[in-house]
C-alpha cells in the first residue's frame, strides 16, 4: 500500500465536496489503524523472540539440572531433620571423651564388684554360723481337706522383644 | 493518540453486526487532521464547515492555529464515534513579532518587550502525529496552487493527502484546470511511499 493522494473539488458556499471529505476521512483512519496493528505485530514479534530466548536460557541454566535439583532436595531434607533434632548434635561429645566416660564406668563397676566380694566373705561366715546354731526343722503344717495348700504365686514373666531396641 | 480496547463484550451486545473482531478492536480515540493552504483559500471556512457551521461571506484572516474536534463515524470503524481533531493551520501569524535584539538584556526593567510567540506552522511541526492532510487551494488563483506544489513534498510520505480545489461555484473564473492537478498527483513521487518501513 502506497501513500495516498487524492484530488477533489469543493465549494464551501454550497457545501459541495464536503461529503467527499467526510468519506476521505476513512483513509487516515485506516492508515492510523494500520500503523497501530503493525506496531502490535512488532511488539508481538519482539515478545516472541524474548520468550524464546528466555526458555532457551532456562533450559541451559542450573535451575533445570536434575542432579542439582535432587541434591538441593536432599540438603533441604537434611537441614529439616537437623532442625527437628534440636541441640543434640551440638551437645554431642567427641569420640575420645565418650570412650573415656565409658571406660571409667566399666572401671567403677569392676571396682564395686571387687569391694563387694571382699566384704561379703566374712558376712557369709557369720550368717552360716547363725544358721547352724538356730537351725531347727521347719514346722510343717499338714494339709487337711479344709486347708488345702494353695499353689505358689508365679510372677508373670515380661516379654522382651529381642533386638528391637538394639540400635538405640 | 491511539488506544486499544478489548470489546469482546461490547460486540456481544450488538448481535446484528456480522463483523466481530473477537480478539481486539482497535479504534482511534483521536485522528488528527490538518488543513493547509495559501491565505484566503478557505481553510477556516472548511474548518468551520466541517464543524457544521454555515458559510460566511466575510473574510477574516486567522491569526493562530485553531483546533476543533468533530465527531466522525463510518462503516469501517464499526459505527463507533471517532473524534477527529481538525487543525486550521496558519503558516505565518500576522501578530507582531519580537524585534530581533542581539544585545544582552542587562537592565531589569519591566518595560522590556516580551516576545509574543504565536501558534503557527513556523513555531511547531504540524505534521507530528498527523493522520491526514487536507490541502486546499482556490481554483481561481494560480498562486494558491503553486503553494501546494511547494508544500506537498514536505509532508511525510506515509500521511494520506487530499487536495481540495475550492471555490467551485466560481468555476467560470477558473484559472487552474483540474487536469493539471490530476496530472500533478499522478506524477508525484512521494519517496518511501510504502508503509513497510515500520518493519525495520
Amino acid at each position: 500500500m502506497g501513500s495516498v493522494i487524492r484530488y477533489c473539488e469543493s465549494s464551501m458556499r454550497n457545501g459541495f465536496g464536503l461529503q467527499y471529505i467526510h468519506q476521505f476521512l476513512n483513509i487516515p483512519f485506516l492508515q492510523l489503524q494500520r500503523e497501530c496493528l503493525l506496531q502490535q505485530l512488532q511488539i508481538n514479534a519482539r515478545d516472541m523472540d524474548t520468550s524464546l530466548e528466555e526458555i532457551d536460557t532456562y533450559a541451559r541454566s542450573a535451575d533445570n539440572n536434575y542432579d542439582l535439583f535432587i541434591e538441593m532436595l536432599a540438603n533441604k531434607r537434611r537441614t529439616k531433620q537437623e532442625a527437628l533434632a534440636g541441640d543434640i548434635v551440638t551437645k554431642a561429645k567427641s569420640v575420645d571423651e565418650a570412650k573415656r566416660i565409658h571406660d571409667e564406668a566399666i572401671e567403677a563397676a569392676a571396682l564395686a564388684e571387687q569391694q563387694q566380694q571382699a566384704t561379703s566373705t566374712p558376712l557369709n561366715k557369720i550368717v552360716q554360723v547363725i544358721k547352724k546354731t538356730t537351725e531347727t526343722p521347719p514346722a510343717t503344717i499338714k494339709p487337711t481337706p479344709t486347708t488345702k495348700q494353695k499353689p505358689p504365686v508365679v510372677a508373670v514373666q515380661p516379654i522382651i522383644q529381642q533386638g528391637k531396641y538394639k540400635n538405640q | 493518540m491511539l488506544e486499544v480496547y478489548n470489546i469482546t463484550v461490547r460486540h456481544a451486545d450488538i448481535q446484528g453486526h456480522s463483523f466481530v473482531f473477537n480478539i481486539f478492536y482497535f479504534f482511534l480515540s483521536i485522528v488528527k487532521l490538518v488543513i493547509r493552504g495559501e491565505c484566503n483559500t478557505g481553510k477556516s471556512t472548511l474548518w468551520s464547515r466541517l464543524q457544521g457551521s454555515p458559510f460566511t461571506e466575510d473574510y477574516i484572516p486567522s491569526d493562530e492555529i485553531r483546533v476543533a474536534t468533530i465527531n466522525w463515524s463510518s462503516r469501517i470503524c464499526g459505527d463507533a464515534i471517532i473524534k477527529v481533531e481538525v487543525w486550521d493551520v496558519v503558516d505565518k501569524s500576522r501578530k507582531k513579532r519580537r524585534p530581533i535584539n542581539p544585545s544582552l538584556k542587562l537592565s531589569n526593567s519591566i518595560n522590556a518587550s516580551v516576545a509574543e510567540i504565536s501558534l503557527d506552522a513556523e513555531f511547531l511541526d504540524v505534521y507530528k502525529s498527523t493522520a491526514g492532510v487536507l490541502f486546499i487551494y482556490d481554483i481561481t488563483k494560480p498562486w494558491t496552487w503553486d503553494y501546494i506544489e511547494r508544500e506537498i513534498i514536505k509532508v511525510p510520505a506515509h500521511i494520506p493527502i487530499l487536495i481540495i480545489g475550492n471555490q467551485l461555484d466560481m468555476n467560470h473564473h477558473r484559472k487552474v484546470p483540474a487536469d493539471k492537478c490530476l496530472h500533478f498527483i499522478e506524477n508525484l513521487d512521494r519517496l518511501d511511499s510504502d508503509s513497510s518501513f515500520f518493519f525495520e
